[in-house]
């Protein structure tokens, strides 16, 4: 047995690779021989095990953050999770009304190809006082094989803004330089 | 069922082989030795059985299996080395897992030996506390985030999420590693060694 507060024999990356069944099964039988031998080892086992659960959990909870391709939303309905979904194509003006659902999932779709560097801007009006906010900006992921950049906010936060309109516009490294895509947008009523 | 708190004896600090030695030295009149053998076993097996099972409920019957035949096994003798007790009891895990497949009944497999009860609660699997969770992961890149949460809500493959993604299967590697660092990190359970 190790002390308690010897380091693990095992890195961190080994045994995040074993619990998802992603080391070649020579790999997992040293890792295996280790970590019965280990208490260190043990404990970041179930470190990592807990990590798992808890971003399930979180997910479930409505948490929004790392929703990027169209297999999680499916796995996320099938799961009994509700997602109202909007599609929404350059220049074309989508409206949308939140309701009680769980998520908002929006899809930005044209021809991303292979673009870096990804970020969306997102310019908010409301348009009850006229009042504009400052460009929101954030980095995205593109789902490549669907080309699109999947958006998913929680129902509590969209149903929490006045009647707007939000116009999104993507920006990404392509072969010929700094592209902006877009713009898409938004007609938000609470 | 008589339940025997290891978390202050005297066994603690002892090294796997001391345990094994003491349960085969003195069978079913060393309690806090034989609770401080589960308490650090079980959950190795538990691990073992979440990745070669895949569910908290097959994992939990095969810690219970395993951790049976070896308090029985340590308690007759019948353990050669127990100074090299851990992989003993992996290799109980193993063949259990295995004849698992093979659908052999528990009885085939463990006899009709009453088990030794007092040891034997199920292990709890530890729970993060989501807020705290939460807050972790909004200190990760988008990127690792959504790495994250596709291997562990998703269940996705690596080669899917690289596909998806647009980036080499080694990158998301590096990436969920260096995000799941930094969870640790942020939640402040244990160091990573010099690596």
């Amino acid at each position: 047995m190790t002390t308690p507060n010897a380091p693990s024999l095992l890195p961190l990356s080994d045994l995040v690779d074993y619990l998802l069944g992603e080391l070649s099964p020579a790999d997992e039988r040293r890792v295996e021989e280790i970590f019965f031998e280990d208490e260190a080892s043990t404990r970041l086992l179930e470190l990592i095990e807990s990590i798992r659960e808890g971003i399930r959990d979180l997910v479930t909870q409505a948490y929004a953050g790392g929703v990027v391709n169209l297999s999680m939303v499916q796995k996320m309905r099938q799961s009994g999770l509700t997602l109202r979904e909007y599609r929404l194509t350059p220049g074309a003006t989508v409206s949308c009304k939140a309701g009680p659902e769980d998520f908002v999932l929006v899809r930005l779709a044209t021809g991303f190809g292979s673009a870096a560097d990804v970020t969306v801007d997102v310019d908010f009006r409301d348009l009850e006082t006229n009042r504009t906010a400052p460009t929101l900006s954030r980095p995205v992921e593109v789902d490549r094989e669907a080309d699109e950049i999947l958006l998913i906010f929680t129902g509590e936060e969209v149903r929490s803004y006045p009647r707007s309109l939000w116009t999104l516009r993507v920006h990404g490294r392509t072969a010929s330089g700094e592209t902006e895509f877009g713009p898409f947008i938004l007609d938000h009523t609470p | 069922m008589q339940k025997t708190q290891a978390s202050h004896s005297k066994w603690n600090g002892a090294a796997d082989g001391e345990l094994a030695k003491a349960i085969t030295r003195e069978p079913g009149r060393c309690p806090d030795a034989e609770a401080e053998f589960y308490r650090r076993f079980a959950r190795r097996v538990r691990l073992y059985g979440l990745r070669h099972l895949g569910g908290e409920d097959p994992a939990r019957d095969l810690t219970h299996n395993v951790m049976v035949l070896t308090l029985e096994k340590l308690r007759r003798g019948e353990v050669r080395e127990p100074e090299r007790v851990g992989s003993f009891v992996l290799g109980v895990a193993r063949m259990l897992v295995h004849e698992h497949y093979r659908s052999r009944s528990r009885e085939e497999l463990l006899g009709n030996d009453p088990p030794p009860d007092h040891v034997l609660e199920p292990v709890e699997p530890n729970r993060l506390a989501s807020a705290r969770l939460k807050k972790c992961m909004e200190l990760l890149s988008e990127r690792e985030r959504a790495i994250l949460v596709l291997t562990y809500y998703g269940e996705q493959s690596t080669k899917t999420i690289a596909q998806s993604l647009g980036l080499g299967a080694g990158n998301v590697r590096v990436i969920r590693h260096r995000g799941i660092a930094q969870l640790r990190e942020c939640i402040g359970i244990g160091k990573e060694p010099g690596r």
